[in-house]
């Protein structure tokens, strides 16, 4: 959307006048992996936000080292906040003095880099992109009801969540269909074997397991065998899943901003807010009568419970 | 409830710092958890996705659908224990079924006219209609397609429906889907053998990527066919149908998607009589197909699809004999060849355009070509061959007038060089004042262009010498389409949680320039029917339990002959061909244990078979059968004891063929 771009841009360039002249120090820098829509989305909300309150801002983005390294010598902000896998890594390579705040970055992404620059890395905390599994397993019980077959293709990426799966379905009653896609097992025969007498396809990312090439046999097998699919972004609801529960820029924009604002302690955390998208058309077809306003509205009221 | 646990994170109220405090807290409680193996960004969240599930592939809700439709699905089919298409069918309120090999391949009609050559249902198989110019448009022959382990369901719709599914749908259609082979990887084998020397084998392999998937399967089914009795006692019926079919589903990139399906299918079986039909002697007969179809499909947008088929079927008849009998004076016909053999090539291809304008109003509009070419001395003596060539265009509106309403309107415009140009209007008004309850009403007409042979047959016969030529059969080249003007009200309910749902269709099908035979010698092809077929049908499938389906239909109807029987000597099994009432129960139990049980029972009264003229019958049949899951290694097996027919044996397809009771063992195995 040029429109959204010329006016983020305008605000940036605002902002950077000023800093450029300006007698007070940089609140808060934020740098972008790169500059497509959502992280620019993000952006303008937290520089509005931001600015809103009082903080001055910046922002930068990773297309070239240069104009990272520029951007933190030429300022010294409080706190950087990174949108992006790419940017907390080159901002971990720059070892910053000052703290960083990852966000747009989803846990396994996070937590390898912080492996990977273990011993030089500043104090960092995130706000993961992806949805914890019990509020995944609870969406399947307000959508579908109780006592699914609840089928998960699990990947490299993705693995490490077999355990808080387990324990998460077992506690909503829900019985696992689980397979492995790997070196001896492809999306395709997994899928197959998952999908036979399941309920509800729930898809964690994993690029090994969902990408552009497997989402046709995913969408499509999971759609004839009437198995509607959860999925994690709202992409996936336009190519045909039947829901996804996710965070959106604007919500992780305005997490960051609370988040700085509040001035709490902050530990890694998965998203306090989300929204729910559904492909009405498919939930149609398939029989389901699905409300994302209300499916939303009901689960935020189960995530308000003590 | 959401465990904090399970969120991974918790909420630290510590007194106000400053927002730079919360780097006090830098310590990620959850991160010694993981320990994924490479990385995840957010690309996977932020990317976009080709769109996959588009407007075409979407499937029509029930409630939605502009007519009466019953589906088998895969269980169902399983549960059964039926070993072919056709007989499975006679489940379906309205169906006439036979399992006779002895004449054709077993058949299937709706609303009558059980005759060899059932030719008034449109029978799809995989999109590809299947009906065969050189059978007189029967698709006994189609619907030997596949196996049944190879399909996923079978959806029927009741009614007539030549704007959406071709001029074929006269009556119905018979739409069978096969299994995706996405979903069909690693092998799958199956024996079955029981009385009545039922000796079944298959199998399939599946295999493939993610962007391209194959399936073959093989399989051989064969037994003694049906009892005889009276001329045709001591006759064998042996018959054995041999398939391979590979099936292949292929993704091109953004939003494109090729579906291949290729087969051969070959049927043996013995027909004629042992002694005493000097015209008709018992001997072997070959009929075959082979196809090839592709589909490509593409999404032009989440709303607009464009969608390609071209498929080609070879169609081959093998029959002949030695005649046995002098014949009429001058010539000598003792010992001539009498050769039914034929060889027939249909080639299609199809465009489609798909487009939803919005939420309420959907589009599709299409164009078929379509060649039939048989080639044949026996059935087109002095011509040698008939090639009919069809333009079809169609076009279907869905609009969904109010919240309420949704009205469905259609038509097809059919030009070949065997008959004027004909249009098939259709359209179906669907009322859900209430969720759960739909209300149907709608109209159609349509058309069905003779087959080759009803309108061009020159069959005939030349004496020892080749002189003599005695006339058997002669088309007029003259025939009109018969036509149909159907009109119905229906009712389609959910009760109970959904657990129960029924249709009820009423319908009133009044059939004119139907084509039947004259008694005259030679036989020739008249539009000369003209009747009307008013009724009621009830299908109930109750679930009360995951484990437990319940299926119940029912039908009545009344033949109105609107001319004189004798001006046709066929008016009296036009008239009871479609039965008085008929019935059936099915009860299907999946039990603990790996167990499960399941009953069909089905009943027809008064009915009239083509050959038994001036007696109806009544038809009383009941399946049984058990079933045991278990592991046999790695592989899941399934050992299940069929019986079919407890009840008395009955008359199937022709007065002197019975079907007996008879059990059979079927081992399943895959993995």
């Amino acid at each position: 959307m040029p429109a959204v771009h010329h006016f983020v841009r305008f605000l940036l360039l605002v902002s950077l006048t000023l800093l450029s002249g300006g007698a007070r120090a940089i609140d808060v820098v934020v740098v972008l992996s790169e500059r497509g829509p959502g992280y620019l989305e993000a952006t303008e909300v937290m520089v509005a936000e931001l600015g809103r309150a009082g903080l001055t801002v910046s922002d930068t983005d990773v297309r070239s080292a240069n104009s990272l390294a520029t951007a933190l010598a030429q300022q010294t902000p409080r706190v950087i906040v990174t949108l992006g896998y790419e940017s907390l890594r080159q901002v971990l390579e720059a070892r910053p003095r000052v703290p960083v705040l990852a966000a747009l970055i989803p846990r396994s992404g996070f937590e390898r880099l912080l492996r990977d620059h273990a011993s030089t890395r500043p104090a960092v905390a995130a706000l993961y992109l992806d949805q914890p599994i019990g509020r995944q397993m609870d969406v399947i019980r307000l959508a579908f009801g109780a006592g699914h077959r609840v089928a998960v293709l699990l990947g490299p990426e993705s693995s490490w969540q077999r355990s808080l799966l387990t324990a998460s379905a077992g506690a909503q009653g829900f019985s696992l269909q689980l397979a492995e896609v790997g070196a001896s097992q492809t999306v395709a025969h997994a899928l197959a074997d998952v999908l036979d007498g399941a309920d509800v396809l729930l898809a964690l990312p994993d690029t090994q397991v969902y990408n552009a090439t497997t989402v046709g046999n995913v969408l499509m097998s999971s759609y004839r065998a009437r198995v509607p699919v959860l999925a994690f972004s709202p992409a996936y609801v336009r190519a045909g899943a039947t829901l996804s529960l996710h965070s959106t820029p604007v919500q992780v924009a305005l997490m960051v901003r609370q988040h700085l604002q509040a001035g709490a302690v902050l530990t890694n955390q998965y998203p306090a807010d989300f929204a729910i998208t559904v492909n009405e058309r498919v939930a149609r077809s398939l029989d389901l009568d699905l409300n994302a306003a209300m499916l939303t509205e009901q689960l935020k009221r189960l995530a308000r419970k003590p | 409830m959401l465990s904090a646990a399970v969120w991974g994170w918790s909420r630290m109220n510590v007194s106000r710092i400053g927002w730079i405090g919360f780097v006090a807290g830098l310590v990620g409680s959850v991160s010694a958890q993981a320990n994924p193996a490479s990385a995840l960004t957010e690309q996977e969240f932020l990317g976009e996705m080709p769109v996959v599930i588009s407007v075409s592939r979407l499937a029509q809700r029930l409630d939605e659908t502009p007519g009466a439709v019953t589906i088998l699905d895969r269980d169902f089919i399983r549960m059964s224990g039926a070993r072919d298409v056709a007989d499975l069918l006679r489940v379906v309120p309205g169906f006439q079924t036979t399992n006779s090999f002895e004449t054709d391949a077993p058949i299937v009609t709706y609303h009558g006219r059980v005759d060899d050559w059932a030719n008034r249902v449109q029978v799809m198989v995989d999109g590809r209609s299947v009906y065969s110019g050189l059978l007189q448009g029967s698709a006994g022959l189609g619907l030997e397609t596949l196996a049944l382990a190879d399909i996923e369901r079978i959806e029927v719709l009741r009614g007539s429906n030549s704007a959406a599914y071709g001029a074929r749908a006269f009556l119905g259609v018979i739409n069978i889907v096969s299994r995706d082979p996405r979903q069909t990887f690693g092998t799958q084998a199956q024996a079955t053998v029981g009385q009545n020397g039922v000796a079944d084998l298959g199998g399939s392999v599946g295999w493939g990527e993610d962007s391209a998937v194959f399936r073959v399967s093989v399989d051989s089914r064969g037994d003694d066919g049906l009892r005889k009795t009276g001329s045709a006692a001591g006759s064998s019926g042996k018959s054995r149908v041999n398939r391979a079919n590979l099936a292949g589903a292929l993704s091109l990139g953004s939003a494109t998607e090729l579906s291949l399906h290729a087969g051969l299918l070959d049927i043996a079986a013995y027909r004629g009589t042992l002694i005493g039909d000097v015209g008709n002697p018992q001997r072997m007969r070959f009929m075959g197909s082979g196809y090839v179809q592709g589909e490509w499909a593409r999404a032009l947008s989440a709303d607009e699809d464009l969608k390609v088929e071209l498929s080609y079927t070879r169609i081959e008849n093998k029959d002949s004999y030695i005649y046995q009998s002098d014949g009429p004076a001058p010539g000598t016909y003792r010992g001539i060849r009498i050769s039914l053999d034929a060889v027939e090539q249909n080639a299609a291809a199809s465009l489609q355009y798909i487009r939803r304008y919005s939420n309420d109003v959907r589009m599709v509009l299409g164009t078929e070509l379509r060649s039939e070419r048989i080639d044949s001395r026996s059935e087109f003596d002095r011509a040698g061959n008939v090639e009919t060539d069809f333009t079809r265009i169609f076009g279907n509106l869905e609009w969904r007038i109010h919240p309420q309403w949704l009205l469905n309107a259609g038509a097809m415009l059919e030009d070949s060089n065997a008959v004027d140009a004909t249009l098939a209007p259709r359209w179906m008004l669907n009322w859900t004042p209430l969720r759960g309850h739909t209300f149907r009403a709608g109209s159609s007409t349509a058309f069905r262009t003779p087959s080759a042979y009803e309108n061009f047959a020159d069959s005939a016969f030349y004496d020892i010498n080749g002189q003599n030529r005695l006339s058997a059969v002669v088309g007029s080249g003259q025939l009109r389409p018969e036509r149909i003007v159907a009109r119905e009200l229906g009712y389609l309910f959910y009760l109970a949680g959904r657990t129960l749902t029924g249709d009820v269709r009423l319908f009133d099908e009044h059939i004119s320039d139907g084509i039947a035979t004259t008694a005259s010698t030679p036989t020739a092809f008249v539009n000369s029917e003209d009747y009307r077929i008013t009724g009621g049908e009830l299908d109930l499938v109750w679930r009360p339990h995951p484990a437990v389906r319940v299926g119940l239909s029912h039908a009545a109807a009344e033949v109105q002959i609107n001319q004189s029987p004798n001006l046709y000597p066929t008016a009296f099994t036009t008239q009871y061909a479609v039965p008085k009432t008929s019935d059936a129960l099915s009860l299907m139990l999946n039990l603990p244990g790996g167990y499960s049980a399941s009953l069909i029972y089905s009943q027809a009264e008064r009915l009239a078979l083509m050959s038994a003229v001036g007696k109806t019958i009544n038809i009383e049949r009941t399946d049984v059968r058990l079933a045991k899951n278990f592991r046999l290694g790695k592989s899941k097996a399934e050992l299940a004891l069929t019986v079919q027919n407890l009840n008395n044996p009955y008359p199937d397809g022709d007065r002197k063929f019975y079907f007996d009771s008879r059990a059979m063992v079927t081992l399943r195995v895959e993995n």
